[in-house]
């Protein structure tokens, strides 16, 4: 510890805040995770802020969907296979969280992984830039721009 | 500050604590069993822990119940250099109340057998129960729900 920090309860109280934020944001990217590739329509829609923005795109930009509230969310949702008609995996690695406040910026990689007709594959992976709020103690994705950088074309 | 809120800060650091040291379990059970360590693995579990292993349409793969069963099972497998796998971990979910602990993630492995292309061999659900003994986390029970396999 360096000396120009502070041994005082409050400023232990401001280190451990910090600590709790980022792990309340990683914990709403792993449940959105698991409330998608499960159906969850509901929780999936509700890991958004009410008008949170999920906003899918290639690298030229061409935009694959885009969804502007929990609403349009939970009918994208709805729209999908899922189990046990399909199971897919959407993983969220090396995220980058910066907290300002109620506010922070996430950047992540995604990799979705499923089955295809003769083996296991990557279907598509590529960088999440998120924008959290936190609301009643909980993070919630304001924005999710998903940007796809590899895509399995069959 | 009162003393309270001392005490709140300290139950708040041990949550944090338990959580980051229940993925530590995770992250040790995987380079135990990918490197074959036998009882290293075993000891990932309690003394009576059980490895449930069974497909999403309920069919049995393989059951362990106990150490001694668990280090059995991982002797009977292929192992570096004759297979390199990799259990990858994600988006765990943990859920501590006092010294027992919920948690639900994904695994992935990945796979390379005798110099061959990597690839994808299987991926799933852990569901798994969890207790402190001696200020250490163990694996009481891991089900694991194998989802897909490129065979089915």
């Amino acid at each position: 510890m360096t000396a120009t920090i502070p041994l005082t309860e409050e400023a232990l109280a401001v280190r451990l805040r910090a600590l709790e934020d980022e792990r309340g944001i990683l914990r709403t990217l792993h449940r959105y995770s698991h409330c998608m590739d499960y159906g969850l329509t509901k929780e999936w829609s509700e890991c958004f802020a009410p008008d949170g923005v999920f906003d899918v795109k290639d690298l030229s930009g061409k935009r694959f969907h885009r969804e502007n509230n929990r609403k349009e969310l939970a009918a994208y949702l709805a729209s999908k296979k899922v189990p046990p008609e399909r199971y897919d995996k959407h993983i969220v690695a090396a995220p980058l969280i910066e907290v300002k406040g109620n506010t922070a910026t996430a950047t992540s990689y995604f990799v979705a992984i499923g089955a295809g007709a003769k083996a296991l594959e990557i279907h598509v992976y590529g960088r999440y830039e998120d924008t959290m709020v936190k609301t009643g103690g909980e993070w919630l994705i304001k924005e999710r721009i998903a940007t796809v950088e590899g895509r399995m074309i069959h | 500050m009162a003393a309270n809120d001392l005490e709140d800060m300290q139950r708040r650091v041990q949550l944090l604590e338990d959580e980051r040291d229940i993925g530590d379990v995770f992250s040790r059970y995987s380079h135990t069993i990918d490197y074959g360590r036998q009882e290293e693995w075993a000891d990932c579990f309690t003394e009576d822990g059980v490895f449930d292993v069974f497909t999403v349409d309920g069919r049995k793969v393989h059951k362990e119940h106990g150490r001694g069963e668990l280090f059995r099972y991982l002797g009977g497998k292929k192992l570096p250099p004759q297979r390199y796998d990799k259990h990858v971990l994600a988006a765990p979910l943990i859920d501590v109340k006092g010294s027992t602990a919920k948690a639900q993630s994904y695994f992935i492995m990945f796979s390379s057998v005798a110099g061959s292309a990597p690839f994808i061999g299987v991926y799933g659900r852990y569901k798994d129960t969890l207790v402190k003994e001696g200020g250490r986390w163990y694996l009481k029970e891991r089900l694991a729900e194998v989802e897909r396999t490129p065979a089915r």
